[in-house]
């Protein structure tokens, strides 16, 4: 098949000019001459040749230019006088080609060359990480308080662990990149100080680092379309992507639109900053009203309206172990529910139960356990420190246990280790967490009967 | 008076600056250079526009003339000053090496 232009991906860093070079003087001898940088290095037909390519930096430059500025186009002018052409630029990133055997390298000074880089640099790729960095680290401490919070929810959770490991990776591989960056500025600096010259960027760990990266986004599709299965988080990941999936392209129509009619860097930054502060206003709205709009909750088999108005969505699932088997008696007047929910990560299985009574008249207890198959030893102990952990959080979300449960006798429920607070509990035995919540003490046979039925099942 | 960072004027700094005692267009000033110094100093088509764009707002050369993007440029007055003192720098260098040698006992 002979194909007019083919795409590649840039994978190197901004600054890497020498991987650049050697990538697109190898694609030149194949017979691909580079047209155009963004969003993909796109390159054309032409006939195999040895190509010497430059790449530069503009600093005074902007991506929100809406085309070259006059300054750029007078260094392009004198580029040309010295045989270079233009292949593609970029904001401040300039590629040029030329034809000449040995022609004179655009730069000829490494000190003014590095102060460039350096300018281009702390405005594009290091003020990118560094608000990227800002953003990973709040989005890692908002997984890390909800892992106190509900762990069991959490590890149960695909998309949720999934998160929370690629935040994490994403902090530490930007904190490497800055550092990198940081390292390459002094080593340059040094070097051209000793009439050396830049030195080369660490190609290889970077391209390593954001491999890394790529494998934790693909997990974490994966791990959104694992969750997906569940008929009850599909209205939420279809949102989530939807709404990211038009908030990117908003933003590359604005950016593309401002820039094709010619309007000036200031406006194209307004426009591009007042369409991101807009759709994530709409967007954070919508999700609320989504939210509590409950579309994200499975249709449950009634509902009832309470004395003061209120709706209570009832369920009717089979629940292994009821009021009913405890002993107390349950009229429809009670308005009962009886919800049971299970999921299933790669970590862990969880399946919750819940009996509750909406009924307000009614003198009758509610009653609620969760079970928590987690394989993985170190991370049943983890999820454990955290649930007993009082100076964590009031309550773990999930399970609706108190953090602060005392030590209690295992032996009655052949567990591991049990705590409890009032009428609740926290079971750990050698592959489950299990919580159980009881609006009243439980009798020996009670408790013999959730053993029987929920736990050593 | 110079700044700090043109207390010693690199090769390149100092053809840009010659070549500027007489009017001349940006564009000309890299092959000016090549030929006054027979290919010896090479100034890259990037170096040579940081470079004016540098001198312009130092004040060391001025824009003459604009036709479209081609911009003529001759050197001012302090320039010339800059330009005289690095000459000063040299011949002093030169003067040492000069003594040194005359001074040393064959």
């Amino acid at each position: 098949m002979n194909r007019k232009k083919t795409r590649r991906v840039l994978w190197y860093q901004m600054n890497d000019s020498e991987a650049i070079i050697a990538y697109l003087e190898k694609m030149a001898r194949r017979g691909w001459l580079l047209e155009k940088i963004h969003p993909c290095l796109t390159f054309r037909r032409i006939e195999p040749e040895n190509l010497t390519y430059d790449v530069t930096y503009f600093s005074d430059a902007s991506v929100f230019d809406p085309a070259p500025t006059e300054g750029q186009e007078t260094y392009i002018d004198y580029c040309r006088a010295a045989g270079w052409e233009l292949a593609a630029v970029n904001g401040p990133m300039q590629i040029f080609y030329s034809r000449l055997a040995n022609p004179t390298p655009i730069e000829t000074d490494e000190r003014l060359k590095l102060t460039a880089i350096r300018k281009t640099m702390r405005k594009t790729t290091v003020l990118s990480y560094a608000l990227l960095l800002v953003s990973m680290s709040l989005g890692l401490y908002s997984n890390l308080q909800s892992f106190s919070s509900s762990p069991l929810s959490a590890v149960s959770r695909n998309s949720s662990f999934c998160l929370l490991l690629l935040n994490l990776i994403m902090t530490l591989v930007l904190l490497y990149f800055l550092l990198d960056h940081w390292l390459w500025c002094f080593r340059s600096q040094r070097s051209v100080e000793r009439g050396g010259s830049c030195v080369r960027p660490s190609t290889r760990p970077r391209l390593i680092a954001t491999g890394l990266i790529l494998v934790m986004g693909a997990l974490m599709i994966l791990s959104f379309g694992a969750d997906f299965l569940q008929p009850a988080m599909r209205p939420v990941i279809l949102w989530a992507f939807g709404a990211t999936t038009v908030l990117y392209a908003l933003l590359f129509l604005t950016i593309s639109l401002l820039k094709k009619y010619g309007r000036s860097r200031s406006m194209v930054i307004g426009g591009y900053i007042g369409i991101a502060l807009l759709t994530t206003l709409v967007f954070t709205g919508l999700t609320v009203k989504l939210a509590l709009s409950g579309a994200a909750e499975r249709a449950p088999a009634l509902v009832y309206t309470d004395s003061h108005g209120y709706d209570w969505d009832l369920y009717r699932d089979k629940m292994p172990v009821t009021l009913e088997m405890m002993g107390y008696s349950i009229t429809e007047a009670d308005h009962c529910s009886y919800k049971a929910e299970s999921r299933q990560s790669l970590l862990a299985s969880y399946h919750s139960y819940e009996q509750w009574v909406y009924a307000s008249h009614s003198t009758l207890p509610n009653l609620s356990y969760t079970v928590t198959v987690i394989r993985w030893n170190r991370l049943r102990e983890i999820c454990w420190e955290k649930l007993t952990d009082s100076a964590a959080v009031q309550y773990h979300l999930d399970t609706l246990i108190p953090a602060d449960c005392k030590k209690a006798d295992p032996a009655p429920w052949g567990a591991k280790e049990a705590c409890f607070n009032g009428n609740a509990y926290l079971l750990l035995y050698d592959d489950r967490i299990v919580t159980i919540n009881a609006g009243w003490d439980l009798t020996d046979k009670q408790v013999e009967l959730l053993r029987e039925t929920v736990i050593e099942k | 008076m110079a700044r700090e960072k043109y207390r010693t004027l690199t090769e390149q700094m100092f053809y840009i600056l010659l070549c500027l005692g007489r009017e001349c267009c940006g564009v000309d000033i890299m092959e000016q250079v090549r030929s006054m110094t027979q290919g010896r100093v090479v100034i890259g088509p990037g170096t040579l526009y940081s470079l004016l764009e540098s001198f312009r707002s130092e004040g060391f050369i001025r824009e003459t003339q604009v036709d479209g993007r081609r911009r003529s440029y001759q050197i001012t007055s302090t320039g010339r000053e800059l330009l005289k003192t690095e000459k000063e720098r040299l011949f002093k260098q030169v003067e040492d090496y000069q003594r040194f040698y005359e001074e040393e006992p064959t």
